[in-house]
């Protein structure tokens, strides 16, 4: 063993190395307040093999960039660990490089000899901050994208270069796929190169100048064994509280040790949609609640000149240091401010926990985080994207176009599809909207038919429309007491169950029979038949009337309701009886009617 | 001959040694550097699409006095891609007696998509607080935006709503085109 070791010293000279590592010597020996810049180190590493890992899975681009994270996330064996690593390893770094600072500060080693490690360590901070903002954004999620958005703009504020610097970040103009290129690169290549090459200078400086022990120090020990082994300590505690954060998913759920634990990912960016729960992370939101105090022209003051004033000053500790009470100085303005980002976080978060739209936010945020994993562990993503296919989610779409397009007169359940109520301003008064033509939950299955028999003149019906007192709502009130519930019912399932209804073979046969009769025929208690006015193809159905009513023809489904919305004047439907509902056929797009009424029948199906 | 112990040539020979190592050096950094720059300054030639009017929604689709987002399709160049109908962003409309309205859903302040909060009756941006009338305007003199709503041109034809998309340049209080 000790003629390899010494064979491989001749040659390369590690002993010399290594004996330089491990034994410098330490005045007053071990202690564990020398314990944070190991853990920085070590945390580092573990971000620089984590992050590795990730980069063999990862595609930025922003048909990809949310795609492949979420692979990472929920397919790739232990994805959700390595990415939950990365993610709160993170933020590990930004709460030990505050401790290593204190400690710096507090022990007065930013004085001289030590000035330019002093700098070289704001720098290292500077790094460590812009690789953490550069890597926000990589998921392409919703918080990552809005909070980025904010960050990339006050970067357009600043004075003279803003502009430009903002747009050589982006790439372009706006926010596009070079957007995610540059910040890979910023991320995964030209910080952390940085981030290890000063490092090391870090380190090196560190070991010229020993320490800054406490002047009393008695004894002298070195590195190897005692402080090491409390690194040791330390960084495997880093480790532990690391792979706790990875399963922690809140007091709700506890721990989770699986792809829905882990660093959380929202559902991807969607320029189109508001985010209102989209914040930057938590280190952060000190800066973020600041802007809100410098109203119009002063927003600079705030982002830009008191951010870069404290900084300035920080990199004049080690002047201020050598004046009378100096060290004092430095002290209190470390922890002044520091105090001063920890009441500002606890104000953001305040503020946020008592505003409705922060939070009506945020459970749609996850709301649709939820929805996106539906889909994709159902089908997986298809080639144009995630968000292409949450766009073409009925789920998702229908809700918004039924209130864009049809809460004008309609109604969905009392509200507007979204859940809100329709409501108008009128002389400064909000005030709510009377619909004016039928509520279209359960559309489309027999329960909604035979209410609407029952009672055509309804509110939910025809209450509001020209047909309240038209030829419909007159023979209901002739015929329908003259039925027994199960005619009627049977009357209903026959009008939704024809052929080719999805749901026609497993309906009661015998029920269908009788629906059939009553269409056709009438009831044997003299209830006149439905044919009198409507048409419908079925071989159960001979001869028709005189087509006064729209065609029931495949009524309920997803053709003719389409027709319906895309002109309800054709003779097939209300012709010239029809109560002004617009053509949508050229107002909406064909993807965006099919969602429409997918979503109509889904919902009713499901009743939600 | 021999000048090889002439110290004026020593001297000078060490000097275009010293100069030539000079020019070299410059050239093996200005060939990278300068290609490299070059190539990481292209975006500063990339412009922004001078989008013209799209169909956004129809007049009567839209609630009088409350506003609603809609999004806008349109041409949109990113790096290698162009697509004719891609989502480029969002509008608020706003219908009143007087007309139809439409502004950018961006805050001026710093980019966030404002929201819109029926009760008050007033936009209100969910990142830094800045509050906007109907018209657009700063309602509440603390909002951080240093402008009010950036306001887009709207045509109506046949009952339809036309807008002409455009962002600009938060931060700042003219109302900057980011082109
Ligand atoms: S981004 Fe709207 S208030 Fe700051």
């Amino acid at each position: 063993m000790s003629r390899v070791s010494d064979w491989l010293d001749r040659r390369t000279g590690y002993r010399r190395l290594l004996s330089w590592l491990l034994y410098e010597s330490i005045p007053g020996g071990a202690r564990w307040r020398y314990v944070w810049g190991s853990t920085l180190v070590f945390t580092f590493l573990l971000q620089l093999f984590t992050g590795l890992l990730l980069w063999t899975a990862y595609s930025p681009s922003i048909r990809s960039a949310w795609e492949s994270v979420y692979f990472i996330q929920h397919q790739m064996e232990l994805g959700w660990f390595i990415r939950g690593l990365h993610h709160y390893a993170s933020h590990a770094m930004i709460v030990l490089l505050v401790c290593h600072l204190l400690q710096v500060v507090i022990a007065g080693a930013y004085r001289s000899p030590r000035e330019i490690n002093w700098w070289f360590g704001l720098l290292l901070m500077g790094l460590v901050l812009g690789t953490s903002l550069t890597g926000y954004l990589l998921p392409w999620d919703e918080r990552g994208y809005w909070a980025t958005q904010v960050t990339t703009k006050i970067l357009g504020i600043v004075p003279l270069l803003g502009p430009t610097l903002e747009r050589l970040l982006l790439g372009g103009p706006t926010y596009g796929h070079h957007t995610l290129t540059r910040f890979f690169a910023l991320h995964a290549g030209l910080l952390p190169a940085l981030l290890v090459l000063v490092t090391v200078l870090h380190v090196v400086l560190f070991r010229r100048h020993g320490v800054t022990h406490p002047e009393d120090a008695k004894g002298e020990a070195t590195f190897w064994p005692r402080q090491a082994f409390l690194d040791g300590v330390a960084c495997l505690a880093v480790l532990v509280v690391l792979v706790a954060l990875t399963g922690w998913s809140g007091s709700e759920r506890g721990f989770v040790f699986g792809p829905e634990g882990g660093a959380p990912l929202d559902a991807p960016a969607d320029p189109s949609r508001p985010s209102p729960s989209a914040r930057p992370e938590w280190y952060l939101l000190f800066l973020y609640q600041f802007l809100k105090y410098f109203p119009g022209r002063s927003e600079v003051i705030g982002a830009v000149v008191i951010p870069s004033f404290v900084v300035g000053v920080m990199l004049c500790f080690p002047f201020l240091g050598r004046v009378r009470r100096g060290h004092a100085l430095c002290v209190g303005i470390t922890f002044a401010t520091l105090t001063g980002a920890l009441l500002l976080t606890v104000t953001a978060v305040r503020e946020d926990q008592t505003r409705p739209m922060y939070q009506a936010g945020l459970a749609e945020a996850q709301q649709k985080a939820r929805r996106i994993l539906d889909l994709a562990r159902e089908n997986g993503i298809p080639p144009d994207g995630a968000l292409a296919m949450l766009h073409r989610d009925p789920q998702t779409q229908g809700p918004p176009l039924f209130r864009d397009n049809c809460s004008a007169c309609h109604r969905w359940d009392g509200h507007d599809g979204t859940g809100a109520r329709v409501t108008e301003v009128r002389d400064g008064e909000s005030v709510a909207v009377a619909p004016s033509a039928s509520d279209l939950a359960g559309f489309g299955t027999p329960q909604w038919v035979a209410g609407f028999l029952r009672d055509p003149s309804s509110e939910r019906f025809f209450g509001r429309t020209r047909h309240r007192d038209g030829t419909m709502v007159q023979w209901a009130r002739k015929n329908i007491p003259l039925m027994t519930g199960r005619e009627i019912d049977a009357v209903s399932a026959f009008i939704i169950h024809q052929p080719g209804d999805p749901k026609s073979a497993a309906a009661d046969a015998e029920l269908m029979a009788l629906g059939a009769r009553v269409f056709s025929a009438g009831t044997s208690d003299g209830a006149q038949s439905c044919v009198m006015c409507h048409q419908l193809d079925h071989p159960q159905i001979s001869g028709s009337g005189m087509a006064l009513g729209p065609d029931l023809t495949g009524y309920g489904s997803p053709e003719w309701l389409s027709g319906i919305i895309r002109d309800s004047s054709q003779p097939r439907f209300y012709g010239s009886q029809n109560s002004g509902m617009p053509k949508f056929a050229h107002r909406l797009r064909s993807q965006e009617l099919q969602l429409l009424t997918d979503w109509i029948l889904e919902e009713s199906r499901t009743g939600k | 001959m021999d000048d090889a112990g002439d110290p004026g040539i020593m001297r000078r020979r060490e000097w275009f040694r010293k100069l030539m190592g000079g020019v070299m050096g410059i050239g093996l950094l200005a060939v990278p550097l300068g290609a490299g720059l070059l190539f990481l300054l292209n975006p500063l030639r990339r412009r922004a699409e001078q989008h013209g009017f799209s169909r956004v929604a129809s007049v009567d689709s839209l609630p009088l006095g409350t506003p609603r987002h809609f999004m806008v399709r349109g041409r949109r160049r990113d790096a290698w891609e162009v697509g004719a109908q891609v989502p480029l962003g969002a509008v608020y409309l706003v219908r009143q007696e007087t007309g139809i309205r439409a502004f950018q859903v961006i805050c001026p302040h710093a980019g966030c998509f404002v929201g819109y909060e029926t009760a008050r009756q007033r936009f209100l941006c969910p990142c830094h607080d800045s509050s906007f009338g109907l018209d657009g305007a700063i309602s509440n003199p603390e909002s951080p935006s240093p402008r009010g709503l950036d306001e887009l041109e709207v045509k109506i034809e046949k009952g339809e709503i036309l807008v002409r998309y455009q962002e600009f340049r938060p931060g700042v209080t003219e109302r900057i085109a980011i082109s």
